[in-house]
C-alpha cells in the first residue's frame, strides 16, 4: 500500500496538471463549440468524436501519458534516493509492478476526463452527452496503456528523464508515420503487460551504483 | 562461510570493462561490535557495500550478509529485513515530510519500535511536518539514522556517514553509533576519516585499489604494531630484518624504519645483533598503519 502511496506522490503533480489541462481544453471546446473550426456543421456526437477525442486534445493526452510513464529507479538513482528504495525489503519487480499499476490507473483517469467534462457541461450547452463517450474513453485508455508502457520501458533503459521522453516521442512519431492507425485494442493488454514485465526484468538485472 | 560473521565474502570482485573496482575481497565482519572500512576515495568501499546490499551484482566471488547469500534473491530479501543501510548522501524522498517518511518506512518492518522512533524523533529534534528536501544535511543524516535504527537491525551498514557534517553533528553521530553497538547491533561503516574510525571502531578493514590490504583489531594494533627506527654506523643490513612480524622496511641513509605487526622485541634484538647504534620503538596509530598499507599495498594477515 505504501509503495502505491510513494508512486502516487511521485506522479501526482504530473497527473493533476494533465487532468486539469485536459478538463480545461475539453471544457473550452464544449462551451465555445461554435468557434471551433467546422464544429457548427457537425452533429454533437460527431463533434465529440472528431474534435474532443481526436486532433489536438488526443495529441495532448498522448504527451501527458508519456510524461506519466517517466520515472522509476533510474530517475531515483539520479536524484539519489535509489539506494534507500533498493534497501527496502521489497523486490524490484514489486516496485515496478506497483508503479506501473498506479501509472495505469492515473492514465485511465485521464482517459475518462473528456467523458466527465462532457457529462457535466453538455446540459449547459443544451446537448445530451451521448453514451459514445464511454467507448471513446475506453479506446483512449487502451491506446494510452500501450503508450504508457512504451514510456515506462524506455525509462528503465535511459537514465535521464529527457532521454526517455525524447525516445518515447520519437518512437510514437515513427509509429504514427509508418502504421498510421492506433494499435488494435485486443493487442494492447498483452503489449502493455509484456513491456512492463520487460521493465521489471531490466530492473532486476541491472546495477544501481 | 560461517554464520559467526555478519559479513563474509569470498573473493568478491567487481569489474567495469577493464577496470577492477573490487578485487577478490575476503571480508569478514564479526557479529556485534563496530568495524570501520577505510580506504581512499575510489578505493572500492562503496562498490563493495553496494554488492553486499544487492544493488550491484558481483563479477565473481560470493558473499553472505547475516548468513544470507547476496546472490540469491529470496535470501537477499530476507537479509534486507534485518539489515539497515544509510547511504553516503542520506537521500530519501525529497517530496515527503519527515512524518510521511517515517510512516512509509515503518510499513515495511514488522518489528518497528514506535517507542524508539519517538525517542529518536525528540532526541534529533526532527520537525515532523518539514519536507525532506528542506532538511539540512545534518538533519537528513539524523532522519536516515532514525529510519535505520527504529527497526532494530541486526546489522547497520553506513557509507561515509560523517561526510558533509559539521563537528557537532559528527560527534552526535559517533555517539549514536557507539550506543547502537552497545545495544547489540553490528555496525559496519566506511570512511576515509581515520580519526573517527580510530575513536569508535573495534576492528578496521582497509581497502586500497579494490584490494583488502588490512583487517586488524584496533586493540591488537595498539598492543603489537610498532614503528622501530634503527640507526647504524654504516650501511644498514636490510636482509637482517626479513623476520616474522615485519610488515615493511624502509631505508634512509644509515637509518631504517621497520613497521612491525608482531615480534617487536625480537626485531630489536636482531637490530642489536646487527650492531645498531640506536633503536627507538614507538607504537603506531591507525593513521600510520593506513598510510603504510595504502602506500605499499601489502596484504595483511588476520592476527
Amino acid at each position: 500500500m505504501m509503495l502505491a502511496y510513494k508512486a502516487w506522490c511521485e506522479t501526482r503533480v504530473r497527473f493533476l496538471v494533465s487532468a486539469a489541462a485536459l478538463a480545461w481544453f475539453c471544457g473550452l471546446f464544449v462551451i465555445f463549440r461554435p468557434g471551433v473550426r467546422d464544429a457548427s456543421k457537425m452533429a454533437y456526437a460527431e463533434f465529440i468524436d472528431e474534435k474532443i477525442y481526436d486532433g489536438g486534445i488526443r495529441l495532448m493526452f498522448t504527451v501527458f501519458v508519456v510524461v506519466l510513464g517517466l520515472g522509476g529507479l533510474l530517475q531515483e538513482q539520479a536524484r539519489g534516493s535509489a539506494a534507500f528504495t533498493l534497501s527496502l525489503p521489497v523486490t524490484r519487480t514489486r516496485l515496478i509492478a506497483v508503479r506501473a499499476g498506479v501509472g495505469l490507473a492515473e492514465m485511465g483517469a485521464l482517459a475518462l476526463m473528456p467523458a466527465l467534462v462532457l457529462v457535466v457541461l453538455s446540459p449547459m450547452v443544451h446537448e445530451r452527452c451521448p453514451p459514445l463517450v464511454l467507448m471513446l474513453s475506453a479506446h483512449w485508455a487502451a491506446n494510452g496503456a500501450a503508450i504508457f508502457s512504451i514510456a515506462f520501458l524506455l525509462s528503465s533503459v535511459f537514465g535521464g528523464p529527457y532521454a526517455a521522453l525524447a525516445a518515447s516521442m520519437a518512437l510514437l512519431f515513427a509509429y504514427a508515420l509508418l502504421v498510421r492507425q492506433p494499435m488494435p485494442i485486443p493487442l494492447t493488454p498483452p503489449f502493455t503487460m509484456a513491456l512492463v514485465a520487460t521493465s521489471a526484468w531490466i530492473a532486476e538485472h541491472r546495477d544501481f551504483s | 562461510m560461517s554464520d559467526v560473521w555478519a559479513i563474509d565474502t569470498d573473493r568478491l570482485s567487481k569489474r567495469y570493462g577493464t577496470f577492477d573496482a573490487v578485487r577478490a575481497v575476503d571480508l569478514k565482519v564479526a557479529r556485534r561490535g563496530i568495524t570501520g572500512f577505510l580506504g581512499r576515495n575510489g578505493a572500492g568501499k562503496s562498490t563493495t557495500i553496494k554488492m553486499l546490499l544487492g544493488m550491484i551484482r558481483p563479477t565473481s566471488g560470493a558473499g553472505r550478509v547475516i548468513g544470507r547469500r547476496i546472490d540469491d534473491r529470496a535470501e537477499h530479501l530476507e537479509m534486507r529485513r534485518r539489515v539497515a543501510y544509510v547511504a553516503e548522501d542520506k537521500q530519501t524522498y525529497a517530496y515527503m515530510t519527515v512524518a510521511q517518511m517515517i510512516r512509509f518506512t515503518r510499513s515495511f518492518y514488522a518489528d518497528w519500535r514506535p517507542d524508539l522512533e519517538r525517542r529518536l524523533l525528540d532526541e534529533y529534534a526532527l520537525p515532523p511536518t518539514r519536507r525532506v528536501k528542506a532538511l539540512s544535511k545534518g538533519m537528513r543524516t539524523k532522519l536516515a539514522l532514525l529510519l535505520a535504527l527504529a527497526r532494530r537491525p541486526e546489522l547497520l551498514i553506513l557509507d561515509e556517514p560523517s561526510e558533509g557534517l559539521d563537528p557537532v553533528s559528527i560527534e552526535e553521530l559517533l555517539q549514536t553509533l557507539v550506543a547502537t553497538a552497545a545495544d547489540g547491533t553490528t555496525i559496519f561503516f566506511s570512511s576515509h576519516q581515520i580519526v573517527e574510525v580510530e575513536r569508535i571502531a573495534d576492528r578496521v578493514c582497509i581497502l586500497d585499489q579494490g584490494r583488502l590490504v588490512a583487517d586488524v583489531s584496533l586493540d591488537y594494533m595498539r598492543q603489537e604494531y610498532r614503528r622501530i627506527t634503527i640507526g647504524f654506523a654504516g650501511e644498514p643490513p636490510m636482509a637482517a630484518f626479513r623476520v616474522p612480524g615485519v610488515e615493511h622496511v624502509r631505508a634512509s641513509g644509515r637509518q631504517i624504519d621497520v613497521i612491525a605487526s608482531a615480534n617487536a622485541q625480537a626485531i630489536v634484538e636482531e637490530a642489536r645483533r646487527a650492531a645498531a647504534v640506536s633503536v627507538e620503538v614507538v607504537p603506531i596509530g591507525l593513521r600510520d598503519l593506513f598510510l603504510e598499507k595504502v602506500q605499499h599495498g601489502e596484504r595483511d594477515e588476520r592476527p
